[in-house]
């Protein structure tokens, strides 16, 4: 399979180096055949590699390839070898966070079960507030100057873990509550909010001293869990709702925890939060059996964590 | 190649490798060496790190690994490896993280792991890490349980599953592959298919949480795809049966003990005798 594509390769290489008008037309009759392959068989691995090929060498237009996948994306729109091809072609242009982020928003609000958007918004909302031209807001406080600061230099390092901005995380929170209303039982946002939740927690875990950053989380926390259960009251049967109620009750118990007495919440709280956590592992080793041994790990989990 | 590594694994696992003819076969898999080093898929290809792998596995099973240069094998898979610590599948430059574990294999299989660049290549799996927890071809792409899989024995080769791997957040990502049907999709929202029941299962017991799925559900998903008259095991029940999914339907069968197969190994997807008469070292987790 590979080999018929190197053995055209091989035969290119000296057309392309040659460059002109007769290597834009070798590369345009290239990309006609890779797409007559790609149409007979799309998870082709070695075609698609013969695209990426071909159009690293700039010899035709980019913006025509973005067109091509998004008609792609709008038959197939989890077809990963289409978005890893997408993001190359972005690659290749330099194309801005922003536009990137603005495709997945019209993918996720055409179908809320795409978990290959919402995985393509966990990798660029890092990167949001990194990208050289932003404006910075009008009332920027010092310590919202001093996160960008932060979040701009760990994201040229090539760090995963950039924090995601407050007021971007809001944003996400709203959408993808969009996603599980609608769609209670598809994974794909539930996956999604589980990290963001993380991103929010991350926050508190860099600035761990930060009292403000604590009550911040608790705050999110609080409104998360009100959501979910808003969702309970309209879905009782609801699964992943209720992995999600659990999963927040024991963050809340670590949160509460490190509060100690002195945030006005005495020892009593911290205790029924952990209960609370347990039982609600426990109850879903009986709702969703498969996933048994996992819900017991969390339970043990929670309860190591009170003592 | 890897068609035959499938099949000659599967007859190992089955406890009838005699059913093969070793001389013929450890033939036919030498005279698909190139002068490179590398192997290819068959006499007339070109080489490529999957079927050099599939090559070494094979040579492995039979106890022929003496019959390549182990040096040469290990300086066309060591020469593969870019500056980012990825590798590439051949001369033409395809980087995926299938090539990563098949190198840091290769090179294990040839004891000569040094002649490449270990931590940049566990630098690499790391960058490859998603919000989920699992793993996607390149920086960027998607987490799939195929991936999942091949980054997960390849930093359980390098000895830095530890370093990488979040096995809470992995380990449940891949429990919720399983989907009512018993069997495991590779994706979430995505069918399920046999195949999914070696690359999920085997990360999953790497990382010493198999106990996440159910078993006996997921047994009987795989035995429901046999075809009781030819014999073989297709990806999904009443479809066409193939020598790929027989041998992931036994070696996730294999993984979850089922009664009369062999022990396969997680990570070198081996017979586990094979991997002990070797003595071939991974990194295992436990679930604290
Ligand atoms: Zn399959």
């Amino acid at each position: 399979m590979y080999t018929a594509w190197n053995h055209r390769r091989e035969a290119l290489v000296p057309v392309f180096k040659e460059g002109g008008q007769q290597a834009m037309q070798a590369a345009a009759e290239e990309l006609a055949l890779t797409l007559r392959a790609l149409t007979r068989n799309l998870k082709s691995y070695s075609a698609w590699h013969h695209r990426k090929w071909v159009i690293g060498h700039r010899l035709t237009s980019l913006e025509a390839e973005i067109t091509l996948v998004e008609t792609l994306l709008d038959a197939d729109d989890r077809n990963f070898h289409g978005w890893a091809y997408r993001r190359f072609v972005a690659d290749l242009m330099g194309m801005p966070v922003q536009r990137e982020l603005e495709y997945t928003t019209r993918k996720i609000q055409h179908n809320f079960s795409n978990y290959s958007a919402w995985h393509y918004r966990s990798k660029l909302l890092p990167l949001l507030h990194s990208e050289p031209g932003v404006p910075a807001a009008a009332d920027d406080s010092p310590s919202a100057a001093a996160e960008r600061q932060a979040m701009i230099s760990s994201s040229r390092a090539g760090a995963t873990g950039a924090l995601v901005l407050h007021q971007t995380l809001e944003i996400e929170y709203e959408l993808v509550s969009q996603a599980f209303f609608t769609e209670p039982e598809d994974q794909s946002g539930w996956i999604y909010h589980r990290w963001l939740l993380g991103c929010s927690v991350a926050h508190w875990q860099a600035a761990p001293e930060s009292e403000a950053e604590r009550a911040r989380l608790a705050d999110v926390l609080g409104c998360q869990l009100a959501l979910v259960s808003d969702l309970l009251d309209l879905e009782p049967g609801s699964v992943w709702a209720r992995k999600t109620r659990a999963h927040l009750l024991g963050l809340m118990q670590r949160v509460g925890g490190a509060a100690g007495g002195s945030a006005g919440r005495g020892s009593g709280g911290e205790a029924a939060d952990c209960v609370a956590a347990a039982a609600a592992w426990e109850d879903l080793e009986g709702l969703d059996p498969y996933r048994a041994g996992y819900y017991r790990h969390a339970c043990s989990v929670s309860a190591r964590a009170s003592v | 190649m890897s068609g035959v590594y499938w099949g000659a694994t599967a007859l190992h696992i089955l406890g009838q490798p005699e059913r093969l003819d070793k001389a013929q076969l450890i033939a036919w898999v030498m005279s698909c060496q190139k002068p490179s080093g590398g192997f290819a898929g068959s006499e007339k290809h070109d080489a490529h790190l999957l079927y050099t792998l599939s090559a070494l596995q094979i040579l492995a099973l039979y106890d022929s690994l003496d019959l390549v240069d182990a040096s040469q094998v290990a300086a066309y898979v060591a020469g593969l490896q870019r500056g980012d610590g990825s590798f590439a599948g051949d001369e033409w430059g395809e980087i995926d993280t299938r090539f990563s574990y098949c190198a840091l294999y290769s090179l294990a299989l040839l004891r000569r792991l040094d002649a490449a660049n270990v931590p940049a290549a566990v630098d690499f799996l790391r960058q490859c890490r998603n919000f989920d927890g699992g793993f996607g071809a390149q920086p960027g792409g998607e987490s799939h349980a195929g991936q999942v899989f091949t980054c997960v024995a390849a930093l359980s080769i390098a000895g830095a599953l530890d370093e990488v791997v979040d096995a809470d957040l992995l380990g449940w990502w891949i429990s919720e592959r399983q989907t009512p049907s018993g069997g495991l999709n590779g994706r979430p929202e995505k069918l399920q298919d046999v195949c999914y029941s070696w690359w999920a299962l085997s990360a999953l017991s790497t990382l010493g949480r198999l106990a996440w799925i159910d078993a006996p559900a997921l047994t009987a998903f795989i035995l429901g795809c046999q075809d009781l008259e030819l014999g073989g095991i297709s990806d999904r029940p009443d479809d066409a049966v193939d020598v790929f999914h027989t041998f992931f339907g036994l070696a996730g069968l294999s993984l979850l003990g089922h009664p009369g197969l062999a022990p396969i190994d997680p990570v070198f997807a081996l017979p586990v005798t094979t991997v002990t008469r070797l003595n071939l070292a991974a990194q295992r987790l436990s679930c604290a």
